[in-house]
């Protein structure tokens, strides 16, 4: 099994789209794959839930996980599991940062966004850990500048983006679009990535 | 797990794997959220250092500078020296503090003391109905009568 942690310390970083998308991208690829939905928030489960009351269904179960319930998380030898956490309750991240193959962190442009990463990569240092920029808008200077001083402070910067895109700001509580757009090559760069890597 | 999916086999580079993937090092403790966002006495650690706002009046101010400055010290260091031995005997220190209470003018400095001697200033403060700068200043008097 393989199980991927959406991680960030701050909220509106694009956390539960991301973690939908990565695991609609992998259902698409011909993956099993599911979302665990570690947020008390419970916007994932939410999201399903209003997709299924549509009458088009997200094309992977959310299941809702509370913290102690996620440090006995089990899943199939087969499945990818991609966990949504909150950005301030801090018992949650913790158990999902210890049962992830892989943390995925993902961030927006903003400075205040960036400003968290760095405790955030502090928090993940004992699981590999990456970072993804998501809400790119590519109009702006920070869409190139910001993966480069990313990576020249020595942060594992995932080469593909997430653009800020209408069609995904718009996607909360719908089906998932059936074309992913950036996810899908963010979702086959991470496959390259992990390729080799021991898993749980 | 068939190749190709996470935890299978794969062909990219290793160099390119390892610029976009951290890998732990180590086996250092583990640093933790609840540490690090949500605060607590013991994630903070009784070494951490509280900082506080002073007013000295110029004399006062121009005085400990030129103490600081023969001791080889700082302004800072004094006044925690100061409140060290003055903290020796609570009740004294808080009766000498009653003659600078209310009493606020001069330049504004700022004070890093342990969380420790913070909190006991702070406590002395709010049971003997007085407060932490006059509790400071009375401090530093009874160090240092010369800059009376």
């Amino acid at each position: 099994m393989v199980i991927w942690a959406l991680v960030h310390t701050k909220g509106g970083v694009g956390k539960t789209t991301t973690a939908v998308f990565l695991a609609a991208a992998a259902s698409k690829a011909g993956w099993r794959a599911r979302v665990v939905d570690a947020d008390p928030q419970g916007s994932a489960s939410s999201w399903a839930d209003r997709a299924a009351a549509s009458g088009m269904p997200l094309p992977v179960a959310v299941t809702p996980m509370t913290a102690s319930e996620l440090s006995g998380l089990r899943t199939a030898a087969d499945e990818l599991v991609v966990i949504d956490t909150p950005p301030g309750t801090a018992a949650a991240i913790d158990a999902a940062i210890d049962v992830a193959d892989l943390v995925i962190i993902p961030t927006g442009p903003r400075a205040a966004d960036i400003d968290r990463v760095f405790p955030t990569l502090d928090i993940t240092a004992h699981r590999p850990t990456t970072v993804l920029l998501t809400l790119v808008d590519m109009r702006t200077v920070e869409a190139v500048e910001i993966p480069r001083a990313l990576r020249d402070a020595g942060v594992p910067v995932l080469g593909n983006i997430v653009r800020d895109r209408t069609a995904v700001e718009r996607a909360f509580g719908r089906p998932i679009p059936r074309y992913l757009g950036d996810y899908s090559d963010v979702f086959d760069e991470l496959v390259a990535a992990t390729a080799g890597m021991a898993t749980t | 797990m068939t190749s190709g999916k996470p935890g299978g086999g794969g062909s990219t580079a290793d160099m390119v794997r390892a610029s976009v993937i951290r890998r732990p090092t180590g086996a250092a403790t583990p640093v933790r959220a609840a540490a690090t966002f949500q605060g607590s006495d013991a994630a903070v650690g009784a070494e951490a250092m509280m900082r506080t706002t002073l007013q000295l009046v110029p004399s006062l101010r121009t005085a400990l500078k030129r103490l600081a400055l023969d001791a080889e010290t700082t302004m800072s260091g004094l006044i925690r020296a100061a409140i060290v031995a003055g903290m020796e005997h609570p009740d004294e220190l808080a009766a000498a503090s009653l003659e600078h209470r209310r009493v606020s003018a001069g330049a504004r400095t700022t004070l890093d003391l342990p969380r420790d001697l913070h909190r006991s200033l702070k406590r002395l403060a709010a049971d003997r109905d007085t407060s932490v700068q006059a509790l400071v200043i009375a401090a530093i008097s009874r160090a240092h009568p010369a800059t009376k």
